[in-house]
């Protein structure tokens, strides 16, 4: 019984929001469902949450840098100065394509002879860093 | 004919032998049955570390890369690599196929950050992984041992009426 009136007074509101705003997306649609229901107390349904937050992406992703394995100053950015390896993705913080298509791309630059296969060229050291390895985004890539 | 791409680094040359050798490297791959649609040169460039080149020993530091783009067979890619490696004027040659159209997968960063038990990976394993013996065993004496604690008669008789 409280719902049926309190919707009652949302789709009031509603119905005045979209008089006074035909702009905004969320009120469009309510007052879309405002149409189809015959009667104006009806309990407006949304389609989506509005206030949904967009989906967070990996730093290739959201840039949309593809990886070349002739770019070897990019891919020696993903790796480690002490050991000379390849980060893991709890510290890269890539999308799980993204980093199996790094470790990939980097096999076939050591291979082909564009990057050292022990260390990191000591040239790119001094590079800007993309993801600090103290801070891992999990504690651990199995975890 | 899938689409290679063909990387190679020369010793250091000068510039008539270079193009000799350039030359050289394209004709083997053109009388092996290769289509080059594109010859790159990628410079003069450090080494990532020291080689050696073939023959005379030195030591090579800097050398020129070249990348030809060629579409050929996979027999013609086995046969021009080996002629390419042993020419005396390589220090290293690599045939390597490019990727085309890979699948856009979407980023999945946002499932990745989530806690485990919310992760859906998280959640076929506990539905659907099977158990091996062992935990199979663990689970059964751990009931096995909460379903003995439960009384199944009082400890102390109730008194007759």
């Amino acid at each position: 019984m409280i719902s049926r009136k309190t919707s009652a007074v949302f789709s009031n509101f509603a119905r005045r929001c979209s008089t006074q705003s035909p702009l905004n997306v969320s009120t469009a649609t309510t007052s879309s469902n405002l149409t189809d229901t015959s009667s104006s107390d009806a309990p407006v349904e949304l389609e989506r949450n509005p206030y949904e937050k967009e989906p967070r992406k990996c730093l290739l992703c959201r840039t949309s840098v593809t990886l070349d394995y002739k770019n070897s100053r990019l891919l020696q950015q993903f790796i480690s100065t002490f050991s000379g390896r390849v980060y893991d993705r709890h510290i890269t913080g890539l999308c799980d394509k993204q980093q199996n298509k790094l470790v990939e791309t980097i096999a076939k630059s050591r291979r082909a002879g564009y990057m050292p296969v022990f260390v990191k060229d000591p040239k790119y050291v001094r590079d800007p860093k993309l993801f600090d390895p103290l801070k891992p985004i999990r504690p651990h890539s199995f975890a | 004919m899938p689409f290679y791409e063909v990387t190679v680094i020369t010793r250091s040359l000068s510039k008539s032998n270079l193009v000799k050798a350039l030359v050289r490297a394209g004709n083997t791959l053109l009388n092996n049955g290769a289509v080059i649609e594109k010859v790159e040169s990628l410079g003069h460039r450090d080494l990532p570390y020291k080689r050696i080149a073939k023959q005379t020993k030195e030591p090579v530091y800097a050398a020129n890369f070249f990348l030809f783009q060629t579409h050929m067979s996979t027999d013609a890619r086995k046969k021009t690599k080996s002629i390419l490696i042993n020419d005396l004027d390589t220090v290293h040659v690599d045939v390597l196929p490019v990727e085309t159209a890979n699948i856009d997968a979407p980023c999945n960063l946002e499932e990745i950050l989530k806690p485990p038990a919310e992760r859906t990976a998280v959640k076929e394993l506990r539905e659907n992984q099977k158990l091996g013996h062992f935990p199979r065993q663990m689970i059964y004496k751990r009931t096995e041992k909460e379903w003995k604690s439960i009384p199944k008669s009082y400890t102390i008789a109730p008194p007759r009426p």
